[in-house]
Formats: structure tokens, sequence, C-alpha cells
């Protein structure tokens, strides 16, 4: 009993960590980029100058807006599902397949994960032209949502397979939807 | 390649994958299978819309409808709304009509508007007495008018894929939208005075319309603001995005005085999120686009179409009916961004206008948002009218066929499609 319990827990409070995050990293870095982008507008078009660094900026940040953005949509399950067959299947048969899609896209995050390392020490020598910044920068941004969303996996896997959480099925939500 | 791809991402898709990650896996399967590419090559396609300038755009128009409907301005568009049609037969449901277009021209997001507005008018509607199934349908379908009017994400999509302007494209998208929402109105009208809904012939307050209208403004002007920006050439959609986003902060400060911390940063959230899904789409179809291209699949499809379909109208047809098809399986950014990519060049060898064919795609897939067996706002309608699906369908089949009219008019004149 004790086991379980304490692996709810542990299971709990990486996904919270993980949530919090997200949420630092989506705070920080759209401020800065709608920052960023208001300062070049009124100085482009008010003051008729320009500013060399705003078109680097949010080449540096968006992608770390969207990791923040895509890590936290799978830790609350807003990617967009077609939930038809999982909303077929009885309580058993929805936790065996969600086992299996959470079981297979954690192996094929990791090995992501992997390989975006590779590219991240690749583009790691590569300078942006104004700010001197490394490539791997935005590289590290992929790497770091790949490895979350195998973690992610991981956590969904100990909720659905070990813990056997039941897995709810909500044709009508509305979360994170974008049209 | 290609095909390992699209069978693995098929068969995903129906074990009820997320979509994003079914086109991942599906690409990152095929070349594994396939072994003649390196996996570093997915990797590298899946970065590169992320250094996509136009695609910032998407987060702050989201947040800056966000900000302009979480307050007390969302509640003003529908009382201006009810004053506007409430009086006239079926016009409790034209509210739902006239309050999609209204709040298109702020959020954009047709699932949002279902939710936000629904909530608020179907319990309403079914208190007035108009059936629950009516109610829920009106407001599935109305609720995609949203997606056409300016600023809309999905126009933003297909401008990514197509290399079309965005402000060519939001230009076009207002008269598809106005046209389906007066379609719609007639609708809810008709079966009002066929089915004997109630309604309340009361005389018009024009001196408090006019005071909800002038208070409602802030929004009625965000979508002019947009297309005079786009039109005139002033700033670049992701511009006009960070503008609108300011905009709405000071209209929420210092008109409805209704702005808080904690509400901007549940937008900033909310544009996060929103984002999230849409770019995981579009990171992934990077990756299954690459991969068609490499296996020649555009061009072996413009060799088959060449072969078979012998004129623009029938080529307009055979799309139309794919669109419609994948509309009622496919999520709507996930068909632009996969169908995009060999619609396209199908389309600019048969001399169809890349701005008007986006339209189509837009109309197409709206009306797959409110068909079975995947429909979101469907789900979303059934749901808030307590009813069963098939009957919200049932009372969806005039709305299908003035949608289907619209579609045909945009297919077959041109003109129809403004030009910025």
């Amino acid at each position: 009993m004790k086991t379980p319990m304490s692996l709810t827990h542990a299971t709990q409070k990486m996904e919270a960590a993980i949530e919090i995050l997200c949420k630092s990293v989506l705070v920080l870095t759209g401020f800065g980029l709608l920052g960023v982008l208001v300062v070049n507008v009124f100085v482009r078009y008010v003051l008729e100058g320009s500013v060399e660094a705003a078109s680097e900026l949010p080449a540096l940040l968006f992608p770390w807006f969207v990791m923040g953005g895509v890590v936290l949509a799978a830790v609350r399950g807003n990617h967009v599902a077609m939930q038809l067959t999982m909303h077929l299947l009885p309580p058993a048969g929805r936790r065996v397949l969600a086992f299996f899609i959470h079981g297979l896209s954690g192996v094929v995050f990791s090995v992501l994960a992997w390989h975006s390392v590779e590219n991240t020490v690749i583009a790691h020598d590569e300078l942006s032209t104004i700010l001197h910044v490394p490539g791997s920068v935005g590289y590290a941004a992929l790497t770091v949502a790949f490895g979350l969303l195998a973690v992610c996996a991981l956590t969904a896997l100990i909720r659905f397979g070990v813990l056997a959480q039941p897995v709810s099925v909500d044709m009508a939500s509305a979360e994170g939807a974008v049209v | 390649m290609s095909a390992v791809m699209m069978i693995v991402f098929a068969a995903l898709l129906v074990l009820s994958f997320p979509v994003g990650y079914a086109l991942t896996l599906g690409a990152s399967i095929a070349l594994f299978v396939g072994g003649q590419v390196p996996m570093l090559a997915v990797v590298q396609q899946m970065f590169a819309p992320t250094q996509s300038f136009p695609m910032i755009a998407i987060p702050f128009f989201v947040m800056a409808g966000d900000v302009m409907m979480a307050g007390k301005l969302g509640q003003s568009l529908i009382d201006f709304a009810t004053d506007l049609v409430s009086r006239f037969r079926g016009g409790h449901a034209q509210v739902s009509v006239l309050g999609s277009t209204l709040f298109g021209g702020v959020s954009g997001s047709a699932v949002a508007d279902a939710t936000a507005l629904g909530s608020v008018l179907v319990p309403w509607q079914k208190k007035v007495g108009y059936p629950a199934a009516f109610c829920g349908a009106t407001i599935a379908a109305a609720s995609t008018i949203d997606i056409l009017v300016p600023p809309s994400i999905p126009l933003i999509l297909y401008a990514l894929v197509s290399n079309v302007s965005i402000g060519a494209l939001f230009v076009a998208g207002l008269l598809p939208g106005i046209v389906l929402a007066v379609g719609f109105l007639i609708v809810c009208n008709v079966s009002a005075r066929m089915r004997g809904f109630p309604y309340e012939k009361k005389p018009i307050a024009w001196a408090v319309m006019a005071r909800r209208g002038l208070y409602a403004s802030p929004a009625l002007l965000m979508p002019v603001f947009i297309l005079v920006g786009l039109r005139f050439g002033v700033a670049t959609p992701t511009e006009i995005s960070t503008m609108a986003v300011v905009y709405a902060l000071l209209a929420a400060a210092l008109i409805y005085k209704d702005l808080s911390m904690k509400r901007v940063y549940n937008a900033m959230i909310t544009a996060g999120v929103a984002t999230g899904v849409v770019m995981m789409l579009i990171m992934a179809s990077s990756v299954v686009g690459w991969m068609l291209t490499l296996d020649q699949i555009p061009e072996a499809l413009v060799g088959w179409a060449k072969q078979f379909v012998h004129s623009q109208a029938a080529m307009l047809m055979l799309i139309n009916g794919v669109l419609l098809l994948a509309g009622m399986f496919l999520d709507l950014p996930a068909a632009i961004l996969l169908l995009g990519p060999l619609l396209i060049p199908l389309a600019q060898n048969f001399g169809i206008d890349l701005v008007q064919l986006g339209i189509i795609v837009v109309i197409n897939l709206a009306i797959g948002l409110y068909t079975p067996p995947v429909g979101t706002t469907l789900f979303i309608g059934a749901t808030l009218a307590e009813v069963k699906i098939g009957e919200t369908v049932r009372e969806l089949l005039p709305f299908y066929l003035v949608a289907l009219v619209v579609l045909l008019l945009f297919t077959y004149i041109p003109a129809l499609t403004l030009r910025g």
C-alpha cells in the first residue's frame, strides 16, 4: 500500500515541477518577446530608427516559448487527438491503449532527445551575427522539450500502468484549442 | 518512406494518439525503418518552424483575444448582439450567429467561441423555449465563422504552407465570414417561422443599443485595425499581433477598468499552451512535408491529376471532396499543414488562385468542425445542450446546406475572393 502512495506522490510532484518550469519559461520568454517586438515597433515607426538585436532575439526566445507550450500542453493532456477509439473502449481497454500510447511516445521522444543533443553540439559553433549567441541555445530548447515529453510519457505510464488510474475521455474538451 | 509514414500515422491517429505525436512518430519510425536518412534530420526539420518570424503572430493574436474576452467586454458583445437581433423571429438563436461573428474579430478560435458563447447562450435559449438540439446545432455551426473573420489562425497556417500574404488572406476571409453569418441568420429565422419558436416583439431601445454599441466598440474596431494595418502595409502580421495585445491591454485597463496581473498572466499561459499545441503540429508537419518532397509525392500527384482531371472546375470539385472528407476526421490545423503542400502544386497547375484556395480550404475544414464522426464544435454544442450527437446533427442539416452553398459560391466565383 505504501509503494503506490509514494509513487502517486512522486508522479504528482514531478508533473507539478514540470508545470511550474513550463509556466516560468512561458512567462519569461513570452513577455520578453512581447517587450522586444513592441519596443522595435515603437523605435521603427515612431522614432524611425531600428534596434539591431530585435531581429535576433525573437529567433532565440521563440523556440523556448514553444518548448514551454508544447510540454505544458502534454502535462495537461491538451494535445489534440481523435479520441473515438479510446471513447469506444471499456475502462480496462482504455488503460491498455493509454499504456501503449505513452510507452511508444516515450521511446520515440527519448530517441529524438538524444539526436537533439547531437544537433545542439553541432550548432554550438555557429554564432549569431549581431549578438554572437551560439546556435545551440535554440536547439537546447528542442532537447529539453523532447526530454520532458519523454518524462511526461513516463509519469503517464506510471499513472495508468502501475497505479491503474482511470483514463477519462472528454470529446468536447476545448482546452488548448487554437481554432 | 512516405508510404510507411502515412500508414503508421493513420494507424496511430485511429488509436487516439495526439495528432502531433502521431505525425512525429510516423515520420521518425519511417526514417528509422528506411535507414537512408539520419535521424538528425528529423530534429533539424522540427526546429526550422521555430525560426519563422510570422509564426510569432499566433501567440499574440491568441493573447489579445483572451485579454479582451476574459473581462467585461465578452458580456458586452453578447448584450449588443442581443439588442440587435433578439426581437426578430429566431432572434434568440441569431444571437449565437451574430455573437460568433463579433467574437471572431477578437478571438479567432471557433472552439473557444463555442465554449464561451455557448455556455451562456444555450441555457438561455433553452429557457426561452427553443429546442435544445437546435441551440446546440446553432452554436456548433456559428462558432466556425470565427476562423474566417480576421484574425484567423487557420489562415496564418495556410499562409505558412503557401507563402501567400497573411494580409491578403485576412482581407479575403472577411466576405465569406459575413456571407456565412447572413446564411445562418436566415436558417434561424426560417426555422423559427416554420416551427413556431417563441419570440417577444418589443420596441427598439435605441438609446440602450447605442450605449452598448459604443461600449463594445473597442472590440468591434479590433478587426478593422488589424485589416487596415495589413492592407496598407503599415506593419508585418507579427508586429500587428503585438500591437493588438497592447491595444487589448489598454482597452481593458483604461476603458473597461477590469485588467489585473492575474488576467494578463493567464492570457500569456493560454497563448503559450495554444501555441504549443499548434506548433507541435507545425513542427511535425514540417518533417512530413520534407519526406513527401524527398519522395517526390507532390510531383507524382500533379502527374496523376494531369492524366485524369481535365478541367479547373473538376479539380476544384475534387479538392472540395478531399477537404470535406479530411475535415470529418482530421483536426483543422493538421489538415491544413498536411494537405496544403499537396493541394498547392495541384492548384497552381490548374491555374487556381492561391488566396482563393486558402478560403476554400478553411470553409471546407470549418464544416468539418461540426460534422461527425469527429467534430469539436459539434461535441461542444451537443454537450452544452445536453442532447445526443445524432439529434444535433439532424438540426444541423439546414446549416450544412447553407455552408455548402457558400462553399460552392466561393469555389466557382473567383471574383468573390476579395483581393487586398
